[in-house]
């Protein structure tokens, strides 16, 4: 198995959105959700995830709200907005024409 | 399944700060024994589960701080991004509001507007006046206008702006409160360029230190220095003013170092000074010229600068630093007390200065507009009574959509006990019904902006007629900021009594009352409004009443020459070279062709004229004590024709003029009261005066004319002197009276003359009833504006009384209708609707006088001819606005009269 790769910051607020759109969630849970994908791919230092999730709160692309989860424990729980959805729309279009062109790129056959 | 999301019920009692870092801190541990109870999930030993899910979270004491940093800019975004919300939201409520009834809201703009721009027009006025420091002048405030205070010997005291050069150098020596000091003249009526470029401009002398009181460096070029600005005679270089390099030289940089012809003499171009200059006046000067250079050039004199007698300069100076005005005024004191001293020292002939005359002789360090000076003009204080005014007439329309907004709040107050009942918060409403008064203040405020601009223009000119105005840009930055200002207290102000009202209101008895119930009981608030709206008013009016009659007082006044269709003359011949003799022929020929004209009726010379050019000199008569006759003598050199032309009765006796023989009997004609004060009972004709000095010869009283109103309109002392034109060696100007408009003249007249004057020679031309019109401007002023905002209020009075009281009878129909049942008759009912509306008037009215008597203090010296306390403006004022209550109240009480019970009873 490979070295796990290093987050950038925009594509951990990207992740994050993506996360929102299967429903409310606090932050254990996002990371869980995040970290049960990337398969042991993606090397995410928990604080980071908070900077994100507070990031976006301030720019109402997401909202937060205290409840209690399954175990009564007071938590923090988030839900994606409409901003943040269309945030959501916007980077995963732009992320997947860069990879599509790097890739492209990249596999380029070499001459003969 | 989602996990239950239930509002926190309690909020801690912690500030928002501190409450960000305990959720902060509670997240991120709950984020620990979160992780670790997964990882514990997986086999790890609790203690091993706790260290991998600290390790994972990354240096809790490093990340912790930047964690707190991000909530709590989260959180300030956060509260910012609610309240510009909230505001959209009351502004997008407000405009609803104002849509819904759009008639309604442009009256309330409209009051506003009126109110508004009354205050802008008077702002812009007083700023000019008052406040406006000059441009680039940094901090203006410490620099200040020299007053100098003597006593004349009637012994009233007489206050100088205008002093001798020889006094603002000694001055300027002799005292150290200062940190510069300059001399400064302007003169309007200066001929520059050459040939036919020639004109009349505003010419500025100053001295070299003029230009370091600004920060204003030029355009191009340089300015004059000290060394150019030397007595008795500075270096002959001109600085152009930037209006006047652009119109007349196209701008052209080149210009430096070229000549330039001014009155009369070669001036070298040195510089131009900067866009927006304007020294320290408020009206353009077209060149800028050395003090000495002037001085010595056009003045007249080559002594001008040894000579206390010749007053025209003007001193303006800046304080040091940590000195104050008081210090500067027992400086100035000093220096102009020595220098009065030693004045008489040197002067033959003179005695020395008594120690009364000295102990009443003081210098004043004064701010620097002379509308703030001892020297203030009538008119200023005018302003500044009508700048107050101007507030009232915003507080009456204040009072006035308060309370239509209240009348509103009341039909509307269903709908505010409905949100108040979903839970929104009283703080909320009161905003937004702030934000609704707010709103149509800022409608008003840029209306009244129009309106001051476009309808306070003539407003302006008739206030400041000296003022050039043509610079004043519509969005004038302290204009702009002022009225902002008005339209926010005016909006908060106006607001905040309907809110309160509206939220004060009893949720329940709202919701359970229909809305006929709501206006049953009146509020004491809304007749408060009334009331003060009914005082102010009554206020505004007296004032208007008493100017009223001052001006009347003041048209109907016996000048003693009747100053319509009379036009002056002027001959302007300094720089010319002209002598006497010359000057004589050339008025003589003026004379000639002046006469000639069609459209000249009469037309004489003269040297003095009422209100403007004032020769005065001491008369002696034999056997007269002197001291008991000190009084103003105007001497006057006329012509042939004079009487005829100023249209002055001669009383008894003969006119004397041009055909009395130069080295015949010296011959004069007198007022009459100069008659009746120097041979008290006894005939003047007959007797002889001397003029000057009691070894001059004689003149022999030949005529009586009848009394003058010459300086001022209130002065009883008229004391004139008539010699025969030929008998004197000074020539003035001309005086002519036409049958039709003196203005359509005016022009041909000076096409006329103006060939006849040699080189330099400059011909004005001048109505008299326009010098008249700055002497009575103050009355008319007065009288105008108190009219107009006094009608304002007025009106804005009665709209108020009746929207209230209409709307009232409006809410007790139903009672109205019980009453008729009952057997009420019309009248009893017309009776019931006119006493309220006449009792809080009556009240409103009581008060007013009262302030209005207590006020009136105030302007009496204002006014002309008439007594403060006059009953007749009293009564006129409260007359007419009892009347106007009554009109205001008979409309709804008709309405009220109409009442079928019947109807009325059945919409229950």
């Amino acid at each position: 198995m490979s070295e796990p790769l290093t987050v950038l910051r925009g594509t951990l607020d990207v992740l994050v959105l993506k996360a929102l759109t299967w429903g409310p969630m606090h932050g254990f849970e996002i990371t869980a959700w995040i970290e049960g994908r990337a398969t042991g791919n993606l090397d995410i230092i928990d604080s980071a995830l908070y900077q994100s999730l507070y990031r976006l709160e301030a720019r109402r692309a997401i909202n937060a709200d205290w409840g209690v989860t399954e175990n009564n424990r007071r938590a923090r729980y988030y839900s994606i907005t409409s901003v943040g959805r269309a945030e959501l729309r916007n980077e995963t279009a732009r992320w997947n024409r860069y990879a599509e062109t790097v890739t492209g790129i990249l596999n380029t056959p070499q001459p003969a | 399944m989602l996990p239950p999301r239930i509002r926190r019920a309690l909020r801690l009692p912690l500030g928002p700060r501190r409450r960000v870092e305990t959720e902060t801190d509670d997240e991120i541990r709950f984020h620990l024994a979160a992780r670790a109870d997964a990882l514990v999930a997986t086999g790890l030993t609790r203690e091993e589960a706790e260290a991998e899910a600290l390790r994972r979270f990354g240096a809790l004491d490093e990340v912790r701080p930047q964690l707190l940093a991000a909530a709590k800019h989260r959180e300030e975004r956060l509260t910012m991004i609610k309240r510009l919300d909230a505001l959209r939201d009351d502004l997008r409520y407000a405009l609803r509001q104002l849509r819904r009834s759009p008639g309604f809201s442009a009256a309330l703009a409209l009051t506003f507007a009126l109110g508004i721009g009354a205050n802008a027009t008077m702002f812009e006025i007083l700023d000019r006046l008052l406040f406006r420091p000059p441009a680039f002048m940094p901090d203006a405030s410490r620099v200040g206008r020299v007053y100098l205070r003597s006593p004349r010997r009637d012994g009233t005291e007489r206050i100088d702006n205008n002093i001798s050069y020889l006094r603002y150098t000694e001055l300027r020596d002799h005292t150290r409160a200062f940190a510069q000091t300059a001399a400064v003249y302007q003169d309007d009526q200066r001929v520059i360029g050459m040939s036919n470029a020639a004109e009349a401009v505003s010419l500025g002398l100053v001295s070299a230190s003029f230009w370091s009181m600004f920060d204003a460096p030029p355009a191009i070029g340089r300015y004059f220095t000290a060394d150019e600005d030397r007595p008795p005679r500075g270096t002959n270089v001109v600085v152009l003013g930037y209006g006047y390099w652009q119109s007349r030289l196209g701008g052209d940089p080149k210009v430096i170092g070229r000549p330039l012809r001014v009155e009369g003499k070669m001036y070298t171009v040195i510089g131009v000074a900067p866009k927006g200059f304007h020294g320290i006046w408020a009206t353009v000067t077209a060149a800028y010229v050395p003090i000495t250079a002037g001085g010595f050039d056009m003045l007249g004199n080559e002594r001008y600068h040894l000579e206390h007698n010749m007053m025209w300069l003007e001193m303006i100076a800046r304080l040091k630093p940590g000195v104050t005005s008081e210090a500067a005024n027992a400086e100035l004191t000093r220096a102009f007390r020595q220098s009065r001293v030693d004045a008489a020292a040197v002067t033959s002939g003179s005695s020395p200065v008594t120690p009364q005359s000295l102990a009443v002789t003081r210098g004043e360090f004064a701010p620097l507009p002379m509308d703030r000076g001892p020297k203030r003009s009538a008119s200023a204080k005018v302003a500044t009574w009508l700048a107050g005014v101007a507030a009232i007439v915003l507080l009456i329309a204040c009072a006035n959509v308060a309370n239509l907004l209240i009348a509103r709040g009341i039909r509307r107050r269903r709908e505010i006990a409905v949100r108040v009942a979903l839970g929104v918060g009283r703080g909320r409403l009161v905003a937004q019904l702030l934000t609704e008064s707010v709103v149509i203040a800022v409608l008003g405020g840029g209306l009244g902006l129009a309106l001051a601009h476009w309808g306070g223009g003539a407003i302006r000119r008739v206030l400041l007629p000296d003022v050039d105005w043509s610079f004043v840009p519509i969005f004038d930055p302290r204009v702009m900021l002022f009225t902002t200002a008005v339209v926010l207290f005016t909006g908060f102000l106006t607001g905040l009594a309907p809110a309160v009202h509206a939220v004060r209101a009893d949720v329940n008895a709202s919701l359970k009352a229909g809305e006929r119930e709501g206006g049953g009981n009146r509020s004491r608030l809304r007749s408060g409004l009334l009331v003060a709206q009914a005082a102010l008013s009554v206020v505004l009016l007296v004032g208007a009443a008493l100017f009223v009659r001052s001006l009347h007082n003041v048209q109907k006044l016996d000048l003693g020459w009747d100053p319509d269709r009379l036009l002056h003359v002027r001959l302007e011949l300094r720089g010319t070279g002209v002598t006497g003799e010359q000057e004589r022929a050339i008025m003589q020929r003026a004379l000639d062709r002046v006469r000639a004209m069609p459209g000249v009726s009469s037309a004489s010379t003269l040297v003095s004229v009422p209100f403007w050019i004032t020769w005065s000199d001491d008369v002696f008569a034999p056997g007269m004590d002197s001291s008991e006759h000190q009084r103003t003598y105007v001497i006057n050199p006329v012509g042939d024709d004079y009487f005829r032309t100023m249209g002055t009765r001669l009383l008894r006796g003969r006119a004397v003029g041009s055909s009395d023989p130069r080295d015949g009997p010296k011959v004069a004609v007198i007022s009459e009261a100069m008659g009746k004060l120097l041979w008290k009972g006894m005939d003047p004709i007959g007797q002889c005066f001397r003029i000057g000095a009691d070894t001059a010869p004689c003149n022999e009283v030949v005529g009586i004319a009848e009394n003058m109103k010459f300086g001022e309109l209130g002065d009883d002392e008229s004391m004139q002197v008539y010699l025969p034109a030929t008998q004197s060696r000074t020539t003035g100007g001309i005086v002519l009276r036409t049958p039709g408009d003196p203005r359509a003249i005016a022009q041909p007249l000076r096409r006329e003359v103006q060939p006849l004057l040699p080189g330099m020679g400059y011909a004005s031309v001048k109505p008299l009833a326009s010098v008249l019109d700055s002497v009575v401007r103050q009355w008319r002023l007065g009288a105008t504006m108190f009219t107009i905002f006094g009608a304002l209020a007025l009106l804005l009075a009665a709209v108020g009384l009746y929207g209230v009281i209409a709307y009232d009878v409006a809410q007790r129909m139903r009672e109205m209708g019980v009453r008729v049942a009952l057997g009420a008759q019309a009248a009893d009912i017309r009776r019931l609707v006119l006493w309220q509306g006449i009792r809080v008037t009556a009240l409103g009215v009581t008060l007013g006088a009262i302030v209005a008597f207590v006020a009136v203090r105030y302007v009496e010296k204002l006014l002309f001819d008439t007594p403060a306390h006059d009953p007749v403006a009293f009564g006129a004022a409260v007359g007419t606005i009892l009347l106007v209550a009554v009109v205001a109240s008979l409309i709804p009480a008709r309405r009220a009269t109409r009442v079928d019970p019947v109807v009325a009873l059945r919409t229950e």
